[in-house]
């Protein structure tokens, strides 16, 4: 599949509600980072976390022809991701496979300061839930909507919290 | 910032990778797509305290143009049993379709049908009337 990054997301949606499967497929690939994150962050375990965002992308092949504002199809993705989790939190949970090991890094990781990324990730695991949610989101590229949907919190509160908790990693990092 | 911005997607990449199965599942949830089906949204969700532990019903109401869908789900544990009407009442071929697949089941000339085993989870309902067109109603949790 060739990824044109140029493409709207109201583009896209509009090409996907008319069958255009790619177009599809180039929503998925766009925001999926940012649902898992959302799932993962409020706290599901993997395997209800993957139903959460599996049922949100059911929701938008239903809707997708009737969105109010194709352009913002990520903060309507999250929101409806937001309510699956909550939905899922109160169930019993599936039989789930076992957390799987870290992955052994692969080539395109060679690259990096391997060091200086084992921090990060030690600095991630010692932090509070709520930030590591926040930072999630960041690196998942969530705009301000994304997050304020994703969190049901004010936007004018996430540059403030992600400052806070940007200030704590660099902390963590010694820097 | 962009370097620890790369950095923080690399932590959270090792940590916690999303599954390359939610790709490819969500890629495969476009071939639901439905465009020319009546939609039938869910209106109500009457669930009693302890529906399905003490023997109780959840009754769900689904509504679009001119359509309705009433449904009672029991059972607990890995499987639910759906009783339901449609409406107004027609034949039709009923698919129940859930993550794993689907249940095919008919629905009668008085809009009744009856579906045992359905899988917990999520469900939605595909109804193809004796004209050809059809109705779905939207996911549920059952």
């Amino acid at each position: 599949m060739v990824r044109d990054v140029n493409v709207t997301a109201g583009e896209l949606v509009a090409r996907a509600g008319k069958g255009d499967g790619s177009a599809w497929d180039e929503l998925v690939a766009r925001h999926t980072g940012l649902l898992w994150s959302i799932a993962r962050s409020s706290g599901l375990p993997r395997a209800a976390a993957e139903d959460a965002v599996q049922a949100t992308w059911l929701r938008l092949v239903q809707r997708i022809d009737t969105l109010w504002e194709p352009e913002s199809v990520g903060s309507w993705l999250a929101t409806v991701c937001r309510n699956e989790c909550h939905s899922l939190r109160g169930l019993p949970l599936p039989a789930t496979a076992p957390e799987p090991a870290d992955p052994s890094p692969g080539p395109e990781d060679v690259c990096v300061d391997r060091d200086r990324l084992a921090r990060v990730v030690a600095a991630l695991q010692a932090m509070p839930d709520r930030c590591r949610g926040v930072l999630r989101l960041l690196a998942a590229s969530a705009s301000y909507t994304e997050v304020s949907a994703a969190l049901n919190v004010p936007m004018g509160s996430i540059g403030p919290t992600r400052a806070r908790c940007l200030r704590r990693l660099r902390g963590a990092l010694g820097e | 910032m962009n370097e620890l911005l790369d950095l923080l997607q690399q932590a959270f990449e090792q940590l916690d990778p999303v599954p390359a199965s939610v790709y490819t599942e969500a890629m495969g949830a476009f071939a639901w797509r439905n465009p020319d089906a009546a939609f039938a949204e869910l209106v109500a969700d009457a669930q009693p305290a302890g529906a399905g532990l003490r023997g109780e019903s959840r009754l769900l109401s689904f509504s679009g143009t001119g359509v309705g869908v009433e449904l009672e789900v029991s059972g607990h544990g890995p499987h639910r049993e759906l009783v339901g009407r449609l409406a107004p009442a027609a034949p039709a071929e009923l698919s129940v379709r859930h993550r794993g697949g689907e249940l095919v089941a008919e629905v009668d000339p008085a809009g009744h049908f009856l579906v045992p085993e359905v899988p917990a989870g999520l469900v939605m309902l595909v109804f193809r009337l004796a004209d050809a067109s059809s109705i779905v109603t939207s996911w549920v949790r059952l």
